[in-house]
């Protein structure tokens, strides 16, 4: 039987979201693997060559979208949810800032140094908790159902962190904390720095924040998510193909009709859905087009490593991992100066890292383990291109500015590894290491709006749709099953 | 140092004096501001009537808008030296042609100067434009012809819609509407377009689609052209055709120069304030804006006296952040919005007086300086970090240039010309401070014009340096940012028709707002002018029915 409802290309935790909805409602759904050679995706973690999964940054803060997860019921899997702490930020001249998870506690830290940035935080905290939501459900609801939002939320559209941050603070630490822990890694993926118009979009992503609102789910193991949603597609009937991969999509009078998998097989459809990346998407659709996509660049970097297993280690991590993660950004002007050198495809000479340290009882693994996400590093150099020399002297430069602060840190690694952008390219078949275009800037409001338009990539009838993010999945198989179908089944 | 002093003459413009005589206790509308925008609000409010007192605080009336007479009698714009976007409606309305507002020309071309001695020519003929293309790269110069259409109708799109009526607070559904609207008008093509430009950056844009630096250069010239913009930022692609969407008479998208220099604009609409029975001060600074119960009541002048008002416009840059010192009876509770934000400017004016045009300057254009996206991109980095380019890119317009390049005409060239330049970037807040830094950034950028325009350096003989400090000190541009007041990417600002930045002020009534930053869009418009007006002589109407 080679004729579905629906397939989708692209079997990363969005296109399994996407295939749950529609096999839940019981349209016949085939899952189609889109990379080469690939047997994970990109959500499920980078296997290390000693077999541990460390995480990508991108699965450890995973923000699912609500509608998903009561949908799916998605709190009654054990998916690791884990709170995002404050976290402590190193930085020369400041020493260890260290970040509260409880506002109250915090304010009263910052009371200490300047009453004005006390005051400050917690009116910081009040605006984000105040325009979030309506902004949010705003851009949930799309441009034609929208509800007016506060004036003062267009600070959030059109200013950089630079200048919101700086219009509530005076602490240089706190700032350059708050940008680097709303954003994560994700400063870089951006394709933007801090001084960038728009890109205070970022700071409604602050993790404090997000605590008390109850609408965004906490940082989740990917890879469990994967799991249960695996699991979920095949128990509702729907069809996974492994072992083999897409070799094209079949266009007949400019609408998709189906795919052709490397194996020779070819299936039928009355729709796809595509979670891909939009270059690879285009260069299948036609050559002609994706010249006119601009090449994805990467952003991120990534050290992973065991400890030994040495107690007095284990306790000092453990209770550092409580505080959060632990941030390195030397100022958000040394921030901004490493988004220069990235754009000049040169690895920055100081580039912020967030260091996360893994308790061995919250993931799937028994050692102490930690992850450095780092941001701002290409994918291709300007001169030259990643190596093992290259990665290494990366890697040494990074973890000594770890050992200034924490010390002994290398001295009780066990295995350590560094993953460039381009490894991500060819092992998870991400264009450009991790998804990072120039619109990845304004993805948070422009961008959505586009993807809304884009439902239907080239025109209504095209039969041919465009998911990359829950939401957006979400979006797909409301639109797929019809308006309110998803509303009876929560 | 290049020169040793400024200009023998600097009478900023043939100022008309301000109006002696008693001030009235109370006027129906006190406009705060005289700039092109509240000039054409006063001159509106006082044609249909009322009684109007404008209060400008600097010694001179124009803003950024100002003539500079130079020792040989040639005159130079001050700060803002074209026009792209004024508004038709005021012209005519308030005839100012016959108030001496005139344009040298309303199609001047742009020249574009490439690093290896190249030009293109960019003038309202896109065949003509096309031919100049050509001569560096055919298949751009193909590119451009097809893609310039599409942006043209984007441009025309954009320039109907931003003269629409007021939007403002008081309306409902106008209060800050998450979702952009396109532009009225627009073909589904154009709309897939218009997206396409809003989330791209100029540089990526033009990456993709033109080969020649020189040409890239160009076009994202235009597109950061007075902000603080990376051409590598979002959003910034969508400046290209709303830096084309004015309509003058030379056509879409076309350039006028005027005669006398920009004060010539300012005058006018005085002259036209006045005849209407309307009536000025200047060096008059607004210390308060007294509301009562939610009303606007009067203001306070520096001098401690009050005026009464029955409306009153604020007609300057960055109200949003002086209206939180300026207004007493602000309803708002401290600390729960978000405080405003209030960047700096980092675009310079410099003002040449030279003894002779070098024969590099072969016709009256606009010169432009930015050789590639990587020269802007450059120019534009130190900028973050609060140093000066040490190659910045730039904006000349030369006075006294004849239009054709004939024997005859260039001897008739007066002995003495001037050049009007912008310059980016200069940051506001300099590290180490301008005073110290002046002669080098002046040394920086008479450098880079002799090598773009051979012969220039040789030809100064005098002139003046406007860093954004001292645009603020001087002509009372509020951050030193004069090209458009407002931390956003156009292409927002294009949005923003429906964003809720409206005319009419949220928080008190009879209070309007109309600083050049109420109006998406950057240039001397005047739009938000007149849409105040607009909205104030209905407000007023509504008022005396009741």
């Amino acid at each position: 039987m080679n004729r579905f409802d629906v397939i989708v290309i692209g079997a990363g935790v969005n296109g399994l979201l996407c295939a749950s909805y529609l096999a839940r409602a019981g349209r016949s759904v085939a899952l189609v693997p889109h990379a080469k050679g690939l047997t994970r995706s990109y959500s499920s973690g980078w296997q290390s060559t000693n077999g541990a999964i460390f995480p990508t940054w991108h699965s450890r803060l995973f923000d699912f979208g609500s509608e998903a997860s009561r949908y799916f019921h998605l709190a009654s899997f054990d998916l690791g949810a884990a709170m995002l702490g404050g976290g402590v930020s190193f930085q020369e001249g400041s020493g260890a800032f260290v970040r509260d998870a409880d506002p109250a506690a915090m304010a009263e830290r910052l009371m200490a140094t300047s009453p004005k940035d006390a005051n400050a935080y917690l009116n910081y905290l009040q605006c984000l908790t105040r325009l979030h939501k309506p902004i949010h459900q705003s851009l949930k609801a799309g441009p034609r159902n929208s509800e007016p939002i506060a004036p003062d939320a267009r600070a959030f559209f059109e200013s950089s962190m630079r200048d919101v941050l700086d219009s509530f603070f005076e602490n240089e630490a706190l700032k350059s904390h708050l940008a680097q822990s709303a954003t994560h890694a994700a400063l870089g993926s951006m394709g933007l720095g801090p001084y960038a118009p728009t890109s205070s979009f970022a700071l409604l992503r602050d993790p404090v924040f997000r605590q008390t609102t109850e609408d965004l789910t906490r940082s989740i193991s990917c890879q469990r998510l994967e799991r249960a949603l695996t699991d979920l597609v095949g128990r509702s009937g729907g069809l996974i193909v492994a072992e083999t991969r897409l070799e094209k999509i079949i266009v007949e009078g400019g609408k998709a009709k189906g795919v052709i998998l490397t194996s020779g097989v070819e299936l039928r459809s009355q729709h796809i859905v595509a979670d891909v990346d939009k270059h690879l998407l285009s260069m299948e659709r036609d050559a002609e087009a994706s010249t006119k996509v601009s090449r994805a660049r990467g952003a991120m970097a990534q050290i992973n490593m065991t400890f030994d297993a040495a107690p007095e280690i284990h306790q000092k991590y453990t209770a550092l991992a409580q505080r959060g993660s632990c941030y390195f950004n030397g100022g958000l002007e040394n921030i901004e100066r490493a988004y220069d050198d990235w754009r000049r495809m040169e690895v920055p000479a100081r580039p912020p890292f967030e260091l996360v340290f893994f308790p061995p009882d919250e993931r799937d693994s028994r050692e102490l383990s930690a992850s450095i996400y780092i941001s701002y590093i290409p994918t291709k150099l300007a001169l030259g291109r990643w190596d093992e020399a290259r990665r290494f002297t990366l890697c040494a430069e990074i973890t000594n500015e770890v050992n200034n602060w924490i010390s002994d840190f290398s001295n009780h690694i066990t295995h350590i590894e560094t993953v460039t952008p381009d490894m991500y390219e060819s092992c998870f078949g991400v264009a450009g290491g991790i998804w990072a275009g120039e619109e990845q800037g304004f993805d948070l409001w422009l961008h959505e709006q586009i993807r809304t338009d884009r439902l239907s990539i080239t025109g209504p009838g095209s039969r041919l749709f465009e998911i990359e993010s829950g939401w957006s999945a979400t979006q797909v198989a409301i639109e797929l099953l019809g308006g309110s179908a998803l509303q009876g089944a929560a | 140092m290049i020169w040793q002093k400024q200009p023998q003459s600097t009478t900023a413009q043939s100022a008309i004096e301000s109006p002696k005589g008693e001030l009235k206790p109370r006027y129906d509308v006190i406009v705060v501001g005289g700039g092109a925008n509240g000039l054409t609000c006063a001159a509106f409010a006082a044609r249909a009537g009322k009684s109007v007192l404008l209060l400008e605080a600097t010694e001179s009336l124009g803003g950024a808008c100002q003539t500079l007479a130079l020792a040989s009698g040639q005159k130079i714009s001050r700060a803002a030296h074209l026009i792209r976007h004024l508004d038709a409606r005021t012209v005519r309305k308030l005839g100012l042609a016959r108030k001496g507002f005139r344009f040298e020309t309303q199609s001047l071309p742009t020249i574009a100067l490439g690093e290896d001695g190249s030009r293109l020519c960019f003038s309202n003929s896109l065949t003509a434009t096309g031919g100049s293309i050509v001569e560096v790269n055919e298949r751009d110069a193909e590119r451009y012809v097809v893609l310039y259409r599409k942006i043209e109708k984007i441009a025309r799109a954009i320039g109907r819609d931003s003269n629409r009526r007021a939007r403002d607070y008081t309306d409902k559904r106008a209060t800050a509407r998450l979702w952009p609207e396109y532009p009225k008008g627009l073909s589904r093509a154009s709309q897939k377009l218009f997206q396409e430009l809003a989330v791209s950056s100029i540089g990526h844009y033009l990456e993709r689609e033109f080969e020649t630096p020189l040409l890239r250069g160009a076009l994202a010239f235009d597109a950061v052209m007075g902000r603080s913009l990376s051409p590598y930022w979002p959003g910034t692609a969508l400046n290209w055709p709303a830096s084309l969407s004015g309509r003058m008479k030379g056509g879409q998208g076309a350039i006028g120069l005027p005669s006398d220099g920009m004060g010539a604009l300012p005058l006018a609409l005085a002259k036209a304030m006045l005849r209407h029975g309307g009536t000025f001060r200047t060096e008059r600074k607004v210390t308060r804006l007294i509301a009562e119960a939610g009303r606007i009541k009067a203001v306070e002048l520096a001098s401690g006296a009050t005026i009464e008002a029955g409306q009153v416009v604020c007609a300057f840059g960055g109200a949003d952040t002086l209206l939180q010192e300026l207004l007493v009876a602000r309803h708002q509770t401290p600390g729960l919005f978000m405080p405003p934000v209030m960047p700096k400017g980092t675009t310079a004016k410099l003002n040449l007086e030279l003894d002779g045009l070098p024969a590099s300057v072969t016709a009256r254009a606009r010169y432009i300086i930015a050789p590639s996206l990587e020269a802007i991109e450059q120019a534009f980095v130190p900028s973050k970090y609060g140093r000066f380019s040490s190659e910045p890119v730039m904006e000349v317009v030369f006075t006294g240039v004849h239009k054709g390049d004939a024997e005859e005409e260039k001897d008739a060239q007066p002995a003495r010309q001037a050049a009007s330049i912008i310059v980016q970037f200069a940051p506001y807040d300099l590290e180490g401070g301008w005073e110290s830094q002046r002669d080098r950034f002046i040394a920086r950028c008479a450098a880079t014009l002799d090598r773009y325009l051979p012969g220039l350096a040789a030809r100064i003989v005098g002139g003046e340096l406007l860093t954004p400090a001292d645009l603020e000190e001087k002509l009372g541009i509020m951050g030193g940012l004069w090209h458009f007041h407002r931390p956003v990417i156009q292409s927002q600002a294009e949005f923003d028709r429906d964003h809720g930045r409206g005319i009419r002020s949220r928080e008190v009534e009879g209070l309007y707002l109309c600083g050049g930053d109420r109006h998406p869009g950057a240039g001397v418009r005047g739009t938000s002018g007149r849409l105040a007006a607009e909205a104030l002589l209905k407000d007023a109407g509504k008022i005396g029915r009741k």
